[in-house]
């Protein structure tokens, strides 16, 4: 039965204390969501006054009226395209750099993983404007390239798969390299299979990053008709913030993707999230 | 396979010291040694994982100190067996064969050969992650001798092993160099491994060779104090000789006699009774660790602290200063 | 045992290790050329010359610019309301983050529901969980649409004091799910018997909480922290969404100032500006670098 984390048995008086302070709390962090779903389905017209704490006129055309107005199903496709273009640019490029940086031996590798790992230093936000300079040149504004390239590498991915390689066990990479393999066969059969796990929560992190991106594509994005993504249509549905059921039914339909994707993927994505924080 | 003079170093530090073997063609040769001692570079250098830093080492007439590993023509077998953890017991055993553009239908056939000699033709489809410690062994073997090279090394392939499995594998894998006829190269610190498998023995300590011989020779006549401490359970006993201070004098526990009229004084320490046979632990004048007396069962075992006299049948001499063995 | 040789997997020659090194890291250096260095290149030089109001006619000035904008009031406020936003999100997180997981690392049936729930918002974007909050603490559609108590009856979003609240309240929402993943791996790596050590000693809840698991766990908080740290200087769309800036400008953060300063006429400016939140960035990072370290060495 129940114990707690000193593996002592919990008594059941104890052990329902503790059902009632979690069940609290799972009702605070879940009761905005209830109020979000609320507010999804209630008549915008009579819910406009305070203190709306069930559905009132229930409809549910708010999320029709999202999908149709936000445009949603093209800016969900669009997302959807930015997002894998971004995850699988960003997977490939540092599994080839993170190869490089735990097997090879060139010059320079140190002050070359160094720079690498500077970029974190200059997050997206900082590099805003001369970035947009840069789209403008290009014209880059309202196109996939503009959306996917600048985020095609990634410093965290290279650091992370550079360790899953360099935790492959010594004697199997000299039992490889007996073998004869160049190095080109090595990443492709042992060392991607052999650190998969590695890999995949690093994809599933970036994909739930890419997806979920909003400054950059407010700032590229000129025309959100055809181009917006499902955030940033997010953004054009709260502009008329009165008919409360249709943005508040957006909301829900752009979480839609994620959800699924936590659920799925929850293994992995606490792997990923946790990998710098604690050790082994 | 011959060793000249070969040498490996790390920095300050010398692994291997100018070590020089002759390994004959078909031989089991077993590298012994406390950890540490160098055995292992010396197999790595062998395989070609650990660049040699002086001195040359040939393989059939071929000096292999720059060929690559995977020209040598040797294969390993690792302690942790080293299998790919997410490929099929047949992938693994027919990796090798991928690179060295071995025919698909010779391929197939090797990998059947190597199968049915290990018994693992049941398990070929499964991952290494379903199989037991001792058939993980063999998916090892079976992937070092599926490309059939002209040299077979192993790094104390046996470690990891309970030791029921290992008794069982040592008299296999005796048995697989039989039916090979290969060279094998056996490292391992277990000295029943070496004196049950090998046909000779080479003895290492700190980076360097102590004594090379069959399992007779370096039991029978120890080339210095070093093999005689390392070799035989319990080891050689030695003491100063307490006529000459340049000499020490080794007796093993089953050459030592209790009888009234021995040489040797001693007193009684303690006595282990193991039933096929009696340890007495005795202490002797001048040794700095106890003497060990090998006594037939059924033999009363006196008490502790009685005093014993025994008698030696046979002496080894060693030079106090060198440790080298005299030779009379 | 001595260090083996080196982490070779493969035996080719040098020259073509060399350009095979520089054909896998080529990707990625292009990237991080042209969209994080070369522009990062751009804003330090752009911050050296000042324009007219059409954003042509550039005027070297050195670096009295940096010395204008960077003294002057828009950085300065700026800077203050993303300091507000870090104080408003960074101790809640790490409060709210350490309560959940504590609560929910202990072995009880159906644990696993109470983990899954207080990780959820991890599927939120920064976009819906504004929304969630429009829903909460909207004038117009809000659950809530008063004020913050003490602070006059204007609505928590639109009252200059108490907007920035109101918009770190979702950050704080939106973080929990991180933040207790993070503690959660923290506690959890935390070694049985060291517990039971503790409970053996006879320390009581508490004492063994405050005695043994926080300092076990600081280095994970201390991670937390700079991760939030970090998260609040770059947020953009809850001030967006929430309060677009407002009311009367009391939302501006630094990035949201920058965000602004798109046109050519305002490049200078921004450039400056930029400049200044990566200065930020990089004095956080190096302070909780050099923060972990010496902790790392009180450890050993």
């Amino acid at each position: 039965m129940a114990a707690d984390v000193s593996g002592q048995r919990l008594s059941r008086g104890r052990a329902i204390g503790w059902y009632v302070v979690l069940t609290a709390l799972s009702l605070i962090v879940l009761t905005p969501v209830y109020f979000l779903l609320v507010r999804a389905i209630s008549d915008p017209t009579q819910a406009f006054t305070s203190s709306v704490l069930t559905p009132r006129g229930v409809r549910f055309d708010g999320f029709s009226q999202a999908w149709e107005r936000g445009n949603l199903g093209g800016a969900l496709a669009r997302s959807l395209v930015v997002t894998v273009g971004i995850t699988t640019l960003q997977v490939a490029t540092s599994v080839l750099a993170a190869y490089a940086f735990a097997f090879l031996h060139f010059p320079l590798k140190r002050l070359l993983f160094a720079v690498f790992m500077a970029t974190l230093l200059l997050p997206l936000e900082v590099t805003l404007l001369p970035n947009l300079h840069t789209m403008r040149d290009l014209g880059w504004f309202d196109s996939y390239q503009g959306l996917i390239i600048p985020f095609a590498a990634a410093a965290f991915g290279t650091f992370l798969v550079r360790q899953g390689f360099l935790g492959i066990p010594s004697e199997i990479r000299d039992a490889a390299r007996l073998e004869g393999w160049s190095h080109l066969q090595f990443l492709v059969r042992f060392a991607v299979p052999l650190t998969r796990p590695v890999i995949a929560s690093f994809s599933v992190i970036s994909f739930m990053g890419a997806f979920n991106q909003y400054l950059w594509p407010r700032a590229v994005i000129t025309d959100t008709d055809s181009w917006g993504t499902v955030q940033i249509a997010l953004r054009g549905l709260t502009s008329r913030i009165e008919q409360s059921n249709v943005p508040v039914a957006g909301a829900v339909i752009a979480a839609v993707p994620i959800v699924i994707v936590l659920i799925l993927f929850q293994r992995h994505i606490v792997r990923g999230l946790t990998a710098g924080a604690v050790k082994g | 396979m011959t060793f000249a003079g070969v040498t490996k170093r790390y920095g300050d530090v010398t692994a291997v010291d100018d070590l020089s073997i002759d390994i004959a063609d078909g031989e089991f040769m077993v590298l012994l040694g406390p950890s540490g001692c160098g055995k292992s570079t010396a197999l790595r250098m062998i395989a070609g994982l650990e660049s040699i830093s002086d001195g040359t080492l040939r393989i059939g007439d071929r000096v292999v100190n720059d060929v690559i590993p995977a020209k040598r023509d040797v294969s390993l077998v690792f302690q942790s067996y080293a299998l790919y953890p997410h490929m099929t017991v047949a992938r693994n055993i027919e990796s090798p064969l991928l690179t060295r553009k071995v025919p698909v239908a010779e391929r197939r056939e090797r990998l059947a050969d190597a199968a049915r000699m290990l018994g693992l033709e049941p398990y070929l489809e499964r991952k290494p992650g379903e199989l037991s410690g001792g058939q993980r062994q063999r998916v090892a073997l079976a992937r070092a001798i599926v490309s059939r090279p002209s040299v077979f090394l192993m790094d104390e392939p046996l470690s990891n092993l309970d030791a029921k499995l290992r008794t069982q594998t040592r008299a296999e894998i005796v048995d697989l160099h039989r039916r090979l006829g290969t060279t094998f190269v056996y490292v391992t610190h277990d000295q029943v491994e070496a004196m049950t498998m090998a046909d000779r023995i080479a003895i290492m300590s700190e980076g360097r060779l102590r004594q090379v011989g069959t399992p007779r020779e370096v039991y029978e006549a120890p080339a210095d104090l070093f093999v005689a401490g390392f070799i035989g359970t319990p080891p050689m006993n030695t003491a100063p000789d307490p006529n000459d201070p340049t000499t020490v004098i080794g007796v093993r526990p089953e050459h030592l006699r209790v009888a009234a009229d021995g040489e040797i004084a001693a007193t009684v320490h303690q006595a282990e009774w193991l039933g096929h046979e009696a340890l007495l632990r005795v202490r002797v004048d001048g040794a700095t660790a106890d003497w060990m007396v090998r006594l037939p069962s059924g033999f009363d075992t006196p008490e502790p602290g009685a005093p014993v006299r025994l008698h030696a049948e046979r002496v080894h001499r060693f030079d106090a200063d060198t440790g080298l063995r005299r030779s009379t | 045992m001595i260090a083996r040789e080196d982490a070779r997997v493969s035996d080719t020659g040098r020259l073509r290790e060399t350009l095979t090194a520089l054909a896998f890291i080529l990707p990625s250096l292009v990237v991080f050329w042209a969209f994080f260095f070369y522009p990062f290149e751009q804003l330090v030089l752009r911050g050296l010359y000042r324009n007219n109001s059409a954003g042509t006619n550039l005027r070297w000035v050195g670096w009295s610019q940096y010395g204008d904008v960077l003294g002057g009031s828009e950085f300065r406020d700026g800077l203050w309301h993303s300091v507000q936003f870090v104080l408003f999100t960074v101790p809640a997180g790490l409060l709210l983050g350490t309560v959940l997981a504590v609560a929910a690392n202990r072995r009880l049936r159906g644990i696993k529901v109470f983990q899954t729930i207080f990780s959820s918002t991890i599927a939120t974007s920064t976009a819906v969980a504004s929304v969630v909050f429009l829903v909460l603490i909207n004038q117009q559609i809000g659950v809530y649409q008063g004020g913050v108590p003490g602070f006059g009856e204007q609505a928590i979003l639109e009252n200059p004091s108490t907007a920035m609240f109101g918009v770190a309240l979702s950050a704080i929402w939106q973080n929990l799910g991180l933040s207790f993943v993070i503690v959660l791996a923290g506690l959890q790596a935390i070694p049985q018997e060291v517990d039971e050590a503790a409970t053996l000693d006879g320390y009581g809840p508490l004492r063994r909480f405050v005695r043994i698991t926080l300092p076990m766990i600081s280095p994970v908080l201390l991670f937390l922290v700079v991760v939030l740290v970090i998260f609040a200087l770059q947020a953009f769309a809850p001030i967006e969404f929430l309060t677009s800036g407002g009311p009367a400008r009391s939302t501006e953060t630094l990035v949201y100032k920058i965000f602004q300063r798109q046109t050519p006429d305002q490049m200078g400016e921004g450039a400056v500006l930029s400049v200044g939140l990566f200065g930020v960035t990089f004095l956080v990072t190096l302070g909780q670098f050099l923060l972990l370290e010496r902790r790392v060495h009180y450890g050993s």
